[in-house]
């Protein structure tokens, strides 16, 4: 009997030893990255993984150095350490988990099209409304990010047609002006593109140029001087007649990404829902 | 078996297990801290290898590990500190020559030439078996300073026999680059407008150039001609404006092709030599 509680006693406590040793290797490693000391998590993280034979901490650790990366920006290091979380996943539920940081790690990567498959993919397999309402506010990001507002208020409508980030999409999608309308309203009335996205100054200045070779052109055609006419169209009022359309469509484009940013800064600094 | 033993049997395990939790984690020894660090180091993740290494040397002499810190201090670009550790092993016997080779290898990747020319003229620190290596590194950097030309008989002795022919491709490219003169540029675009541009390629700038001149300079005419003085004085205005253009572009043209040549050229060297590893035999010190 003795032999055996001896025996007992040194397997326990090799185990002990090195369960402990590991577990206490685990709580060092999530205070730090509870601490937001990312770098120090991951060195600490794969510390975990190096001596953690069993492979206890696989799924953990990597999914921690996933997400430590991708608060570090190294997105790519990121999705190397979640995929590897995903594999070693015990339960659907942490699989779920590993593949929305994934999800993330490719918004903020801003690799649109692999987001947009992972959600799809996961789509098929869970069908509790809780996560797909994950799913969709996810899908809602990653079009958000892709500078697709209004698929984004689509997809945060199917969560509740009052959510806040639908609220916002949409409203930056109203805001936006449209490139072709700029285009249109400038081949027309030269200027009036201009004027349409809020630049009054350079819309007037354009209309007066137009204008002003216009009524050259057409006084020398009064006049018979046929070569004047086009030379003075051809040098002068054609390149300020293509560069107001140009200009319009331009600063349509300038608006625009102005608005979105305006949006992603709130996003990043003031809204308090969850973030990539 | 009385109830004693057992009792003092579980305090003994209770009193193991509070030990334990007390202690230092022995992750964090030295042994281990080395054995992780290497993990580390093989798998290039050289900014936390270092920081291993350093912390296990505050409590074991190991050379090796320093010269893995000297390596890894090199592959992260952090040359001068490299230098250092590389220096701290010219006394070890078993890793003098690779600290040394290190070493210069450090000094040539911090980009200044002239001193690593120096350096290697002075014969400080040479590796006596890698003097080979080091010369290559010396007339890599002939070849990757402006205006500087390697010697050409050296090249061929130092550099393996299928490099030759790339190597003396770079040479004449360096020795003769198909520049063009602004100069000339600007003279052929003063007597015919545009030349300048065809000259230098901008065949469509040079044609457009050639017919906005003569378009310009008829229209004067034609209107001194018929008596419409001020809009002749336009013209002619006009037409200054567009040749002095004219020769002031063909110059610039000759100014970017000149800078694309150099630029292509310098980054054929880069990509050539790097692509080679410079001509020095590649170790990752993974085993050691």
């Amino acid at each position: 009997m003795k032999k055996i509680l001896i025996a007992i006693f040194f397997v326990t406590t090799i185990n002990l030893f090195a369960q402990d040793m590991l577990s206490v290797q685990m709580d060092y490693a999530n205070n730090l990255f509870e601490s937001k000391l990312y770098f120090d998590a991951v060195t600490e993280f794969k510390r975990l993984q190096f001596f953690d034979s069993n492979k206890m901490y696989e799924y953990d650790s990597n999914l921690k150095i996933g997400v430590s990366y991708k608060k570090g920006a190294k997105f790519d290091k990121a999705v190397e350490h979640l995929t590897k979380s995903i594999n070693s996943a015990r339960s659907e539920d942490e699989r779920f988990e590993a593949e929305i940081e994934l999800v993330k790690a490719n918004i903020l990567r801003k690799t649109t099209d692999n987001a947009l498959n992972i959600i799809s993919q996961l789509e098929g397999k869970y069908i509790t409304r809780q996560k797909r309402n994950e799913l969709y506010y996810w899908r809602g990001w990653t079009y958000m990010f892709a500078d697709n507002w209004k698929m984004a208020a689509f997809e945060f409508d199917r969560i509740d047609p009052n959510h806040e980030l639908k609220i916002l999409s949409q409203n930056v999608e109203g805001d936006k002006y449209s490139e072709s309308l700029a285009t249109i309203l400038s081949i027309f009335i030269p200027g009036s593109g201009q004027i349409y996205t809020g630049r009054y100054l350079s819309g007037l200045m354009s209309l007066g140029w137009n204008v002003l070779w216009g009524y050259t052109v057409f006084n020398a055609v009064d006049a018979e001087r046929t070569f004047d006419a086009a030379i003075v169209t051809g040098l002068l009022w054609e390149r300020f007649y293509r560069g107001n359309i140009q200009n319009a469509k331009n600063f349509a484009k300038e608006e625009n990404i102005k608005i979105a940013n305006k949006a992603l800064r709130y996003l990043q600094n003031d809204y308090t829902g969850k973030k990539p | 078996m009385n109830k004693k033993f057992i009792l003092n049997f579980l305090f003994f395990i209770l009193f193991i297990s509070l030990s334990i939790k007390a202690q230092d984690n022995p992750l964090f020894s030295a042994k281990n801290r080395i054995l992780f660090g290497n993990s580390l180091f093989c798998e290039g993740d050289y900014y936390r290898a270092v920081d291993e290494y350093l912390e296990a040397l505050k409590e074991v002499n190991n050379d090796s590990l320093r010269f893995k810190v000297a390596h890894s201090l090199m592959k992260m670009g952090r040359y001068t500190e490299a230098e250092d550790y590389y220096k701290g092993l010219f006394f070890n016997y078993d890793l003098e020559e690779q600290a040394k080779l290190g070493f210069y290898q450090s000094s040539f990747y911090r980009k200044d030439y002239k001193a690593f020319r120096e350096l290697v003229s002075s014969e400080r620190f040479m590796p006596e078996n890698s003097r080979l290596e080091v010369s290559r590194l010396f007339y890599a950097t002939q070849y990757l300073q402006e205006g500087m030309l390697p010697d050409t008989n050296e090249v061929k002795k130092v550099f393996p026999r299928k490099y030759h022919q790339s190597l003396m491709t770079l040479y004449k490219n360096k020795a003769n680059p198909d520049y063009k003169s602004p100069w000339t540029a600007a003279a052929l675009s003063a007597v015919i407008p545009g030349a300048g541009k065809v000259y230098t390629g901008d065949y469509m700038d040079g044609f457009l150039s050639f017919v906005l001149n003569g378009l310009f300079i008829w229209l004067a005419y034609d209107n001194f001609e018929k008596d419409h003085y001020e809009r002749g004085v336009f013209m002619s205005f006009i037409w200054g404006y567009l040749y002095a253009g004219n020769i002031y572009g063909s110059a610039a043209s000759a100014q970017k092709y000149n800078a694309g040549i150099r630029f292509n050229f310098n980054n054929d060297i880069d990509i050539f030599f790097k692509e080679n590893n410079y001509f020095i035999p590649q170790h990752n010190y993974c085993n050691w």
